[in-house]
């Protein structure tokens, strides 16, 4: 009669225990597959840190096309001293969990050095775990966080500028060729983009000349920023400097624009993109309108930039991401310095002949303080051309200082 | 089998409780120790994120799988948690395993906070204010200084204890995997308790819920802080292993990623949520291919799984106990009267000791004949509308009073006005002396008002025993405190509760259904498992809507008998009725209602010989279900 | 003051494009009584539809105006389309058996749609073609604000006054209002519920389309990212203005939107999200049913 109500859970609690017990287990055995053997087979392995997906998943993706345009072309002339290269992609989706572990994917697999790092908050991390695994070569390409070098650590050489290099050149720049006098700050809220509006402002306020009247956030992903615009108005600043990233800016300057507001607007370094100029290209040929850069894949016009570009196109069918030409830099140069002694490539020469390197890139001349980081970094001013494209129209010579272009 | 011994049935209850702390403990450490012997620094890293998604995962289970509440903003508790921690840590210098309980404190303030406003309302509004609590939090925190605003707290120290110090990843694994044993053992005890029972009937309906005794706001409160604590438990995991923190690490996907991994696992489900944490960290790992396409791969799973099961989503497992044990148990506190239960349950009623409350008269309600239920002058508005015209009605107790009258006539609005469903507009209802006019259908119900609904509603998801053990929520005297460090005692007490449940459904002739769904039963047998789940919240006023809808007429005999006796034992039972020969039979007075008022009051003798009643009553018949509500909310 | 002017008309057009969602979430909400957490992403794939559309060479080929109303008219089709499948095949067996499973699936197809976008089009921005009547502005006492302004605002204006004459003169509202007090009552008077209800999904998203395709020409950016915080925003707009009711959607739409460019205008727009739903969970605490609802039913 009772047959009925046999309880069915007398083992609920048991598989309770066993999955928590076969938890790590099966992180274990899964993770196992992913660990692939060591170099042997004549294969020289080369990490890719880079954020193939979440928010910046498109300058990953390119940052991985650069290298492999890069690595394909070693391959198909015979490899480094005969043997192959083979790229290992290592998604850090941007952030700093996934970076800690694509870090480590990277060091499991053996690879004999990383090339990547584009968002600092995963790049951060993984440089820690770099270094701790008897600093493994990390070739930074894209990200300009200071304290990706400030640990000293010898693994790391960084083809990209400084955050502080850029806001002491920019703060200049507004300066002494825009002659600002009352000048505006927005940030979009990341921490990349209120580092550099705090440096350009501790950078204005040591030079006495100017006064900051804004200094605020936007929140990204909104399409309407002119109540912000409006309110800089107010403040009767003559230059407003924006430090976030390209897509706010388009809406922007579009809106700078067609508002007709009195003051200069300027981009940060993050803020360069074509699409800046499809957004409005009334405002980016404006005269008071200009971005201050590193020199991106779309402003080079060097011959090697060309065919850079050119062979892009052609393996892609797409224009380079503005960052990719860090990355091809970056992946030259570690492929310069495997070259140099292809019998050595234990983490302590490597590192060695990194820091050591001496040669022209597209993005120019270059070679490394002993920090890793790039004795000189050239910067630009730009704004569009009828045709559709960015013209340098002031240049930034480290020793120099800001001058009109093309002199 | 009503023999079976006592012993047999402990033992049963033994094997149906193994969550042992020491045996969970040793096996997470026993898990790590594999990690340190084959794993590499790699590998150890992702089961550290494998552990604390499924910290998290354990968290928002309670929250939504327990309670069926949709919490799209748990990455806030987790922020909440980490930082809190990291400002220990960071600012005031305290060890890291000081901050836990801090940190769980923090966020459960959080939670009442957020939960208290919010719970009151529709369910889905929870789901938009725990997003924009969700970007609140985050927002706070890129913009606060004080943590580090956009940059986050960095360097965070490392946990140390007694001067071993988690700063490997091995060593972090073992501090992940101890607090993931911790938080698997806090939910399924909570999971398995009555609180566990609570949260699962409110989910399936928080109405119904409500109205047999539980206060479902407060349980609902609960379960989201819970939930918020054992967040703020993986937030402190994560801070630990973190060298920094920063307000990226929270964001809106989080929530979203984690809810999937819930729904994945099975909603409720403990070793799914295990599962689908590794499924959802691991196997990108693997896979690297697959990384850009995770978000959309999941999507459309969760999509399959809810469209193949929309009822299913939630796997019940039937888990009572056998009826062997539940039959020979101790007898339960309370049963109808020796003469009229069946002779099989005879045996062991005898030995009940007599309480003071229940089904014998509450010494305060005074001798039977006073007035224990006054309604006084009662009316109800509806948006014009009115269904309750200044309605005046005493019951006392040990009296059966019949209330006709034809469709819309507003019975069931009166029911609802005395039982707290509906606010009435003016007017108060007294019951024992004292005025229960605004108080909430829980405390109505606990102060000994228990009933039935025209619509029959039980907990279809539910076993039937569940449904009726439900309504002793309030009568086990068990707390939460029971429920996470004393699992003996809930065990136990539990264990009685079922078996007074069983009793009273031996009672109504459905101990041999109690395993099975609610869903399951015919009509007739519903309306015994809602008589059942009324005498055993031990009611001094029992309301009972159209019970004898769908029964033959040996069961309205049976029913009739029934009344009877409990009103013997000293209840007051209000009948609303449309069986004239029950209500004849059954009732010492009759109130018929006619839109609203009370058209007359007398023995059933009486009012059906009054022409007006005839006129009424009868002129306007239908024979339809009375269309009004007895929930006033869909 | 002037500044406050401006502002002030900045708001309204970024409100009138909250309203424009809100008041497709409050019809849906009205009769099912279910968040639908993929309205949003219905704008941004409208968004795209419109965008491929304003792509083809016949269309290029056109004047600016008649180009952009073909294009939205596609835009209008295929969202239409597309709701509706969503709604045939997988949402219509969950309204009013599993709350919980609704939400959930609306949350997931959300994302899928967006990943779908991703992988078709691409994690980049896209642009919509640079239009003159986009970017011309009128300045009047000091206070210059775009046609687009006037367009947008205006259009937010007329649907909802066609929508408050559709509830309340035609037979369709009326039967919609019944739903909306009372399925069963509704059905039992003869009412086809799901007509009623595809009805509803219909005109949301052809208000999605019309919010999508008039952004993407007045702003020119579009992403596959767009929709979601738009769909919150406009519904916790919904709810500040009291869900269910026609003028509370663009009410509470104006008001989100005038807040947001007061604190990006006046305050601090680092905080601006922190504002909108603070405001939210305070009118929550303050007056649950929104500012123009009734009393929402507390749960007993």
């Amino acid at each position: 009669m009772f047959n009925g109500l046999r309880s069915t859970g007398a083992g609920l609690g048991r598989r309770v225990v066993v999955a928590t017990a076969a938890l790590p287990l099966l992180a274990l055995a899964a993770c196992q597959g992913a660990e692939a053997g060591n170099d042997g087979d004549g294969v020289i392995k080369i990490g890719i840190l880079a954020p193939t997906s979440g928010s910046q998943s498109a300058d990953g993706e390119g940052m991985v096309r650069a290298s492999r345009l890069v690595i394909d072309k070693v391959n198909a002339d015979g490899g480094i001293d005969g043997r192959r290269i083979e790229l290992v992609v290592a998604d850090d989706a941007c952030e700093a969990q996934a970076g800690t572990q694509a870090a480590q994917k990277l060091i499991t697999d053996k690879v004999v050095a990383v090339v990547g790092g584009f968002c600092s908050s995963a790049t951060l991390p993984a440089i820690e775990l770099f270094h701790r695994n008897q600093d493994l070569p990390f070739v930074v390409a894209v990200s300009s966080n200071p304290k990706v070098t400030d640990a000293g650590y010898p693994g790391i050489t960084r083809y990209i500028g400084r955050d502080d290099q850029e806001a002491p050149v920019a703060a200049k720049y507004l300066l002494e060729q825009l002659k600002s006098s009352k000048l505006a700050i927005m940030n979009d809220n990341t921490e990349f983009s209120r580092s550099v509006a705090k440096n350009v402002e501790q950078r204005v306020k040591e030079a006495g000349t100017a006064a900051i009247v804004y200094n605020d956030s936007i929140q990204p992903g909104q399409n309407d920023y002119r109540a912000a615009l409006e309110r800089v108005r107010t403040t009767g600043a003559d230059t407003l400097l924006y430090t976030g990233f390209y897509p706010e800016f388009g809406i922007l300057a579009k809106q700078w624009k067609s508002l007709n507001l009195p003051y200069q607007l300027v981009g940060g370094a993050s803020s360069i993109d074509l699409s800046v100029i499809k957004a409005s290209p009334q405002a980016s040929q404006d005269p008071r309108f200009s971005i201050v850069t590193y020199p991106t894949a779309s402003l080079l016009n060097n011959p090697k930039a060309t065919a850079f570009r050119e062979a892009y196109r052609k393996q892609y069918n797409a224009d380079p991401a503005q960052y990719d030409v860090f990355q091809h830099d970056a992946t030259e140069g570690l492929v310069a310095a495997l070259r140099e002694d292809p019998d050595s490539l234990g983490a302590e020469a490597l590192n060695k002949r990194l820091r050591a390197l001496s040669f022209e890139g597209i993005t120019g001349q270059i070679s490394f303080d002993d920090r890793g980081d790039r004795k000189a970094f050239p910067f630009l001013a730009v704004r569009a051309n009828a045709d559709g494209t960015f013209i340098p129209v002031f240049q930034f010579a480290p020793d120099g200082g800001w001058a009109p272009a093309g002199q | 089998m009503k023999t079976m011994s006592l012993a047999r049935s402990r033992q049963h209850i033994a094997d149906t409780w193994p969550t042992s702390v020491p045996a969970i403990l040793a096996l997470a450490v026993a898990g790590v120790a594999l990690l340190n012997a084959y794993g590499s620094d790699y590998v150890t890293t992702v089961a550290i994120g494998v552990a604390t998604y499924a910290v998290l995962g354990l968290g928002l289970n309670v929250v939504m799988g327990y309670t069926g509440l949709l919490d799209m903003g748990y990455a806030a508790f987790f922020a909440i948690g980490a930082y809190t921690s990291a400002i220990c840590g960071v600012h005031l210098g305290l060890d890291f395993f000081l901050s836990i309980p801090i940190a769980i404190a923090v966020t459960g303030l959080a939670g009442v906070i957020i939960g208290y406003p919010t719970l009151r309302l529709r369910p889905d509004y929870l789901a938009i204010v725990t997003i924009g609590f969700g970007e609140l939090v985050r927002t706070v925190a890129n913009n606060w200084d004080y943590v580090g605003a956009s940059r986050g707290l960095y360097p965070l120290p490392i946990p140390e204890l007694f001067g071993f110090e988690f700063h490997s990843p091995i060593r972090q694994a073992l501090l992940a995997f101890v607090l993931l044993a911790v938080a698997v053992v806090v939910v399924n005890r909570l999971g398995r308790s009555h609180i566990g029972r609570a949260w699962r009937a409110i989910r399936d309906d928080d109405f119904v819920t409500e109205s047999v005794g539980l206060p479902t706001l407060r349980l609902k409160i609960g379960a989201y802080v819970a939930g918020g604590a054992v967040g703020a438990l993986a937030g402190a995991i994560f801070a630990a292993r973190s060298v920094a923190i920063d307000p990226t690490n929270f964001e809106l996907m989080l929530s979203v990623q984690l809810i999937m991994v819930v729904v994945l696992g099975g909603l409720g489900s403990t070793v799914g949520v295990l599962g689908a944490s590794l499924v959802f960290v691991a196997l990108p790992e693997i896979l690297r291919s697959i990384q850009d396409y995770r978000l959309l791969v999941f999507s459309i799973a969760v999509i399959v799984l809810i469209e193949l099961r929309p009822r299913g989503l939630v796997p019940e497992r039937t888990t009572i106990p056998p009826a062997a044990a539940l039959a020979a148990t101790p007898p339960p506190r309370t049963v109808v009267p020796a003469a009229t239960a069946p002779p099989a349950a005879a045996g062991t009623a005898v030995a009940t000791p007599p309480r003071a409350t229940g089904l014998r008269p509450d010494p305060a309600d005074g001798p039977a004949g006073t007035p224990l239920l006054q309604v006084r002058a009662v009316s109800k508005r509806f948006a014009g509308l009115v269904a309750l015209d200044s309605v005046d009605l005493t019951v006392a107790a040990g009296q059966v009073i019949g209330i006709i009258g034809p469709n819309g006539a507003g019975k069931s609005t009166l029911v609802n006005a005395i039982t707290g469903v509906h606010r009435c507009t003016s007017g108060e209802v007294v019951l024992g002396g004292r005025n229960i006019t605004r108080l909430a259908p829980h405390r109505i119900a606990r102060l000994g008002v228990s009933r039935s609904f025209q619509s029959t509603r039980l907990i279809d998801q539910m076993t039937v025993l569940d449904n009726v053990t439900v309504a002793a929520y309030a009568t086990s005297g068990l707390g939460l405190r029971d429920a996470l460090f004393a699992p003996g005692r809930v065990r136990r007490r539990d264990f009685v509760s079922s078996a007074r449940a069983w009793h009273q459904l031996d009672q109504v002739g459905l101990a041999d259904a109690a395993a099975r769904q609610a869903s399951e039963l015919s009509y007739a047998d519903r309306r015994r498992v809602e008589f059942a789940r009324a005498m055993i919240m031990e009611p001094r006023l029992l309301i009972l809507d159209e019970p004898a809808a769908g029964m033959n007429p040996a069961e309205k005999a049976e029913l009739t008998r029934l009344l009877r006796a409990v009103a013997a034992s000293g209840v007051a039972v209000l009948l609303i009725e449309h069986d004239m020969p029950l209500v004849t039979a059954a009732a010492d007075e009759v109130v018929v209602l006619d839109q609203g008022r009370v058209l007359a009051t007398g023995t059933p003798e009486q009012v059906l010989a009054l022409p007006e009643v005839i006129e009424a009553y009868l002129g306007h018949r239908t024979d339809d279900e009375e269309s009004t509500d007895d929930d006033p909310v869909r | 003051m002037e500044t406050l002017a401006q502002v002030l008309i900045i708001g309204f057009t970024v409100g009138s494009f909250y309203a424009l969602v809100a008041l497709g979430y409050t019809m849906v909400y009205g009769i099912v009584r279910l968040i639908n957490f993929a309205h949003g992403d219905l704008v941004m794939v409208a968004s795209f539809i419109g965008w491929v559309m304003l792509q083809q060479a016949w269309i290029r080929d056109m004047p600016a105006l008649p180009g952009i109303i073909v294009a939205a008219g596609v835009s209008i089709v295929g969202t239409a389309l597309l709701s509706l499948t969503l709604l045939r095949f997988l949402y219509a067996r969950l309204i009013g058996r599993s709350t919980l499973g609704f939400l959930l699936v609306t949350l997931s197809v959300a994302f899928a749609l967006e990943e779908i976008v991703k992988l078709v089009f691409g994690a980049r921005e896209q642009s919509y073609p640079n239009y003159a009547l986009a970017t011309e502005t009128i300045t009047v006492a000091g206070v210059t604000f775009a046609g687009m302004d006037l367009v947008v605002i205006g259009l937010a204006g007329v649907l909802m006054a066609g929508m408050i004459w559709f509830a309340q003169r035609t037979m369709t509202g009326a039967a919609m209002r019944a739903l909306a007090i009372d399925h069963d009552a509704a059905r039992l008077m003869g009412i086809n519920v799901n007509v009623l209800i595809a009805a509803a999904f219909v005109i949301g998203a052809a208000l999605a389309a019309v919010t999508g395709v008039l952004s993407g020409v007045y702003y020119g950016r579009i992403s596959f990212d767009m929709g979601f915080a738009l769909g919150l925003k406009a519904f916790t707009a919904a709810v500040v203005g009291g869900i269910g009711n026609i003028g509370g959607a663009v009410l509470g739409g104006l008001v989100i939107g005038v807040l947001e460019a007061v604190v990006q205008g006046y305050l601090a727009g680092a905080w601006s999200d922190a504002f909108i739903f603070g405001a939210l969970i305070l009118v929550l605490y303050i007056r649950p049913q929104g500012i123009l609802g009734e009393r929402v039913a507390v749960r007993a």
